[in-house]
This record gives structure tokens, C-alpha cells and sequence, in this order.
């Protein structure tokens, strides 16, 4: 059976963006969702975070929260304890709130990490979508499924259950085939689940190979003119996926 | 056109509305079957007219009556829903009413997890013939039957309170009475206000404590 293998000419590609859904600009409220991503010599990493809309500083704690995860990714070993992430990014995250009420910076927070050993990380915690398509998986896409997250009410970082909500789950993208998804609710709720994988592909073959800044903005178009009406929530999007690998 | 239309749902999210109508015999008494009819009949015309903007809104009715509950009008939107009038006759089987609500309300083909938090109303003139505590206790302690907002109306002058109180498992929350079709409409105008104003709402996943109608005003 033919496989990818990477090579030298191998490259992670990365793209999102997030935007303040309509409800949020009518008011002038800050958009509170999130995301970053970021490069290293030891891989790659996006996060998405959706601050919990009946925390005071819910723009400010998603922010944090993304932030405190790109933390921990930079300081990680590739062979990490997945449970230690969550307690990490925990911990990082408290700190930044330098004694504030957590509760008060409620936000999901779904991330994936990418090692250049090819172990992928992809989860945790609240709601939104965390999804891994590859051609390896039967219907190419697997939907993580975390607890939570139905009518308004879901999980969040400042939960006083500690890390026991979040979920993280390893895949092994020696062959590079494998493209993380994840997204906020305001995104996910209006998705149809069956096109998951088709969209990833319809999203790498319009962004690969085009600019960060030129990807990003795209995405943001996506997002400010989302189709599906009466969509009011902020929404963030990110992918990462690897490409390069030759068929063998 | 950005592309995306392909990968995503053209409907705005569903707000389920689901009504648990008693058809027992006594309902045919005192034209309360006719009045009943009349006031749901009107709600669902006065919810099919909200425009879909945020959020669509969707009902279903369960009858109970005679041997069994039947899932009379399925979940639909309001705008599509064909509303046919019930008939009264028979016993109360109001857990079986109550076990086709909780599985409707946990079928997340029904209802996928996209929707709004669902609306149960519960409509009664009389005590039931059947286990209801089992049915009630399951409807409680369901995952999305336990998050839906509840509404009670108890018709007439025996309509069993215990239960009808049981079934809204709130204290903030209170049971109201009709004894007449013009306090039947008050309370269904006073749910579909419940429902527009949450679909209208920026966060329609929150429940608003819209204050209950005075319905014993209408007698004076």
C-alpha cells in the first residue's frame, strides 16, 4: 500500500482566524474568542478559545488562555504525558490572571500540537469542535468528543473540576497526512458533520502554499461572511496540516 | 457565495417547542378539548409569523388520551407545522406522554445538539391513570430533558397540581390555572412570548423570566 513519507521539502502549514460575531459588533463588544498559532524548532501549534459569555472578562481570559497554551507548547518535550498538558496549561493560565477570579475569565480553550517527530496532539477543554481528517480513518475524519456543550452551557479552563473535563487524544502523522480542525462553537454548531473531511480539503487547497497574511485575512473573509443565517456568535477557526510527503 | 455554503447548514438554530396535550375524556367537557385546540392552533400561527432571523422555531404536540400518547403533530417548524385538531377521549396516560417527550428531546437527530434549549409545556384537567413518577423521574434526570425550560397549566377545577408541580421541579416557576378558553389562550400567548423573546434574544439559550399572566383577572 502506498505511503507519505516526509521529506526535506515537508512543510506544516497553519491558518485561522477569529472573528466578533454579529451580536458582538452591533454593541462594540469585543470579540471573545481567540486564536493563535506558532512555530518552533520542535513543531507547531494552534489553539482556539471561546470566552464563556457570562464571565466578566471572558475576551480577556481566551486570549490568556491561547496564550498560556503556546507557553506550554514551547517549553514541551515531543514525548510529553498528554495529561500533563492540561495541567499545565492550567497552571499557566492562573498565573496570568496574578490572583483574579478565575470564573470571572472563563474560556474553552481546543488546541493542537504538532511534534516534528510526527506526534500530533489534539483536544481540550468546553465546547467547539476538535477534528482530525486523514485518508487513514474510516469516512477520513475523526470528531473528539469531549463532555459538555450543549444549550449555552459547557466546560471551561476555570472549571472547579480541575483538568477532569479536558480530553487529549495522540495521533501518529509520521505520513503526514493528517489535518487538525478546530474550531469554536459559533463555527462548529453550523457545520455539517459529514463534510467535515471534505471541507478540510476544500480549506488546504485554498490556503497551502499562500502567505500567512494572506491566509489569515481569507479565513477572516470566510468567517465575516459566514453563510449559514441567523449565526450571531464569535467565531474562530484554525487548521494545521502537513504537506510535502511523498508517495512511496 | 464564499464556498463555505457547501460544508454548513442553511437553517438558522432550532428552538424546539413541545407540547404535552391531555385528550383524556373529561377535556370534552365544558368545550376544554375545543378551547385547547383553538389556543395551540394559535400559538403555532403566531410562531410561524417570527422570522427566522436568529433562531427557528419548531413544535411538536403530544396528546394523552384513551389507551395510549401519540406524537400528534411531529417536530416541525412552526412555519411548516399542520396543525389538526385533537379529539378527547378516554383515560390520562401522561407517562407515556412524558416518555415521548424525553425521548424526543434526547434524539439528537430530532434535536441535534445545534438547537436551542428546548421549551416543554405540559397541559392537564385531571390526575393520571398511569405510573407518571417514573416517566418524570427519567425526564429529570435526562441530560437535555433536565436543561429544558418547563411550563405547566392545569385546566379546570381538579387538575392535579402534585404532578403538574412535580413536572416543573422549580420553585421559581408555578403552575398556572384555567377555567376557561379565554385563560387557555392568555397562558399559550404568554408561552409563545417565553419563546419569541428567547429567539429574538442575543443569547437564546438563556432562559427570560417573563413574568406569568394573571389569569384569574380574566373572571372579573
Amino acid at each position: 500500500m502506498p505511503q507519505r513519507i516526509a521529506t526535506n521539502r515537508s512543510r506544516t502549514w497553519m491558518v485561522g482566524a477569529s472573528v466578533a460575531g454579529p451580536r458582538h459588533r452591533r454593541t462594540g463588544a469585543r470579540n471573545q474568542d481567540a486564536w493563535q498559532a506558532v512555530r518552533r524548532t520542535h513543531g507547531t501549534a494552534i489553539v482556539v478559545a471561546d470566552g464563556v459569555g457570562s464571565a466578566r472578562f471572558a475576551a480577556e481570559g481566551s486570549r490568556l488562555a491561547c496564550k498560556a497554551a503556546i507557553a506550554v507548547f514551547s517549553q514541551l518535550r515531543p514525548c510529553v504525558d498528554p495529561k500533563e498538558i492540561a495541567h499545565s496549561i492550567s497552571k499557566e493560565w492562573s498565573e496570568m490572571l496574578r490572583g483574579e477570579e478565575p470564573a470571572e475569565f472563563a474560556t474553552t480553550l481546543l488546541l493542537a500540537f504538532r511534534f516534528t517527530t510526527g506526534r500530533l496532539l489534539v483536544g481540550g477543554v468546553g465546547d467547539g469542535l476538535t477534528t482530525v481528517c486523514s485518508p487513514e480513518f474510516p469516512d477520513h475524519c475523526r470528531v473528539l468528543v469531549r463532555p459538555g456543550g450543549e444549550f449555552g452551557e459547557t466546560f471551561s479552563i476555570s472549571s472547579r473540576t480541575g483538568t477532569r473535563n479536558w480530553r487529549i487524544e495522540e495521533f501518529n502523522d509520521e505520513a503526514c497526512t493528517h489535518r487538525a480542525l478546530l474550531a469554536t462553537d459559533g463555527v462548529s454548531n453550523d457545520l455539517l458533520e459529514p463534510r467535515i473531511a471534505a471541507m478540510t480539503e476544500w480549506l488546504r487547497n485554498r490556503f497551502e502554499g499562500s502567505s500567512s497574511r494572506t491566509s489569515r485575512s481569507g479565513m477572516r473573509n470566510l468567517l465575516v461572511k459566514w453563510p449559514t443565517p441567523g449565526s450571531i456568535d464569535d467565531k474562530s477557526i484554525a487548521m494545521m496540516w502537513r504537506s510535502g510527503g511523498e508517495i512511496s | 457565495m464564499s464556498g463555505l455554503e457547501e460544508f454548513t447548514v442553511a437553517t438558522p438554530r432550532p428552538l424546539p417547542v413541545i407540547i404535552l396535550a391531555d385528550v383524556s375524556g373529561s377535556m370534552s367537557e365544558d368545550g376544554k378539548i375545543d378551547a385547547l385546540n383553538y389556543a395551540i392552533g394559535e400559538m403555532i400561527k403566531s410562531l410561524a409569523l417570527e422570522a427566522p432571523d436568529r433562531a427557528e422555531i419548531q413544535v411538536a404536540v403530544i396528546t394523552f388520551g384513551g389507551p395510549r400518547a401519540t406524537l400528534h403533530t411531529p417536530l416541525a417548524s412552526a412555519a411548516s407545522a399542520t396543525w389538526t385538531p385533537m379529539q378527547a377521549s378516554g383515560l390520562t396516560p401522561m407517562g407515556a406522554a412524558i416518555e415521548i417527550a424525553t425521548r424526543l428531546v434526547e434524539d439528537r437527530q430530532a434535536i441535534p445538539s445545534r438547537s436551542y434549549r428546548p421549551v416543554i409545556v405540559l397541559v392537564s384537567d385531571g390526575q393520571p391513570n398511569d405510573d407518571w413518577v417514573t416517566p418524570l423521574r427519567a425526564l429529570h434526570a435526562s441530560t437535555r430533558g433536565s436543561k429544558a425550560d418547563r411550563f405547566a397549566l392545569g385546566i379546570g377545577s381538579d387538575p392535579g397540581l402534585t404532578t403538574l408541580n412535580t413536572f416543573l421541579a422549580d420553585p421559581s416557576k408555578q403552575v398556572l390555572r384555567a377555567d376557561d378558553a379565554r385563560q387557555m389562550q392568555r397562558f399559550f400567548q404568554w408561552v409563545t412570548m417565553s419563546v419569541t423573546i428567547r429567539s429574538k434574544s442575543a443569547t437564546p439559550d438563556s432562559v427570560v423570566a417573563t413574568p406569568p399572566p394573571d389569569l384569574a383577572a380574566d373572571l372579573f
